[in-house]
């Protein structure tokens, strides 16, 4: 019983991380892009036409 | 108005370890490599004959506690060329390794005390190796408050890069304290001296368990490294949008 308990602890905790992680990451990549898209958007409309 | 031709985090030579392609294909070597620690603690390696199945914890817990080490040192490091050179990059690796090594130091504690209770009869004592072990944990909870708690990311960082280095000091005396001090917790048995105290399966099955926690550990900080430099990149792009405003 000990064994199992602390086999899924690790195995919870590690997926959990990993999940949290990914999501989080993926989430900041949109963001940045949307910015990015943004900003060159605004570089376009500066430039000279 | 200029172009930002490089992100701020991309402005260090070590910035492409973070990209996304390594990341994936590191993530996949750790996961076939815990599917190799799990094999060898529970098929490969013999059943101890006197704390029998729950000894095969140590297959876990050992590893756990030697990639954390691994973590604060890196820490250290990363902490110390921070305050050197002042790179972003280092500020992130060190950030990133604490958070993965103060998860790590949660799950040894622990699996420990799951071991604890059938060997010793108790969850937890407050033994020498134990205690400085859990001062470890409290450093790194306190290194993660303090840099979400200043709102100047550069003196946080800064902050931090010193309990990062000072933190690192209880390393060496988590490792000594079974040795300077009367300890419950049983010595280091594969570098006690006269060669590793164990069978050779025993041996194989946590040096395999600890290559794959080592690999899931440089997988880990490099998914979160990533993140912190993502993070640094949109600051910095919303500070220009807010520049632009003004």
């Amino acid at each position: 019983m000990f064994l199992f308990a602390a086999l899924t602890i690790v195995w919870v905790v590690i997926v959990g991380y990993l999940v949290v992680l990914s999501g989080r990451l993926s989430a900041l990549q949109r963001e940045l892009d949307a910015l990015k898209r943004q900003d060159s958007w605004t570089e376009d409309e500066d430039a000279p036409r | 108005m200029q172009r930002l031709d490089l992100p701020p985090s991309q402005a260090h030579p070590l910035a492409g370890l973070f990209s996304e392609r390594s990341g994936v294909s590191l993530a996949l070597v750790a996961m076939l490599s815990m599917g190799a620690a799990l094999y060898a603690a529970l098929l490969y390696a013999p059943t101890e004959r006197i704390q029998g199945d729950v000894q095969r914890i140590f297959y876990f817990h050992v590893p756990l506690a030697w990639t954390s080490y691994l973590a604060f040192f890196v820490v250290f490091v990363a902490s110390a060329a921070y305050l050197v050179k002042r790179a972003p990059l280092m500020d992130a690796v060190a950030r990133s390794s604490a958070e993965v090594g103060l998860l790590f130091t949660t799950m040894m504690l622990i699996t420990g005390s799951l071991w604890a209770r059938p060997i010793w009869g108790t969850w937890w004592s407050w033994d020498a190796r134990l205690t400085t072990t859990l001062l470890l944990w409290f450093i790194y909870v306190g290194y993660l408050m303090l840099r979400s708690s200043v709102d100047d990311e550069e003196k946080a960082a800064r902050y931090a890069a010193v309990i990062g280095i000072v933190g690192a000091v209880d390393i060496p005396i988590i490792h000594q304290s079974v040795v300077w001090w009367r300890s419950l917790h049983p010595e280091s048995v594969v570098l006690a001296s006269g060669g590793p105290a164990m069978p050779g399966s025993m041996l194989t099955a946590l040096l395999v368990s600890l290559a794959a926690f080592t690999i899931l550990y440089v997988v880990l900080v490099l998914m979160r490294t990533r993140l912190e430099l993502a993070r640094v990149d949109l600051r910095a792009l919303r500070r220009r949008a807010l520049e632009r405003v003004a």
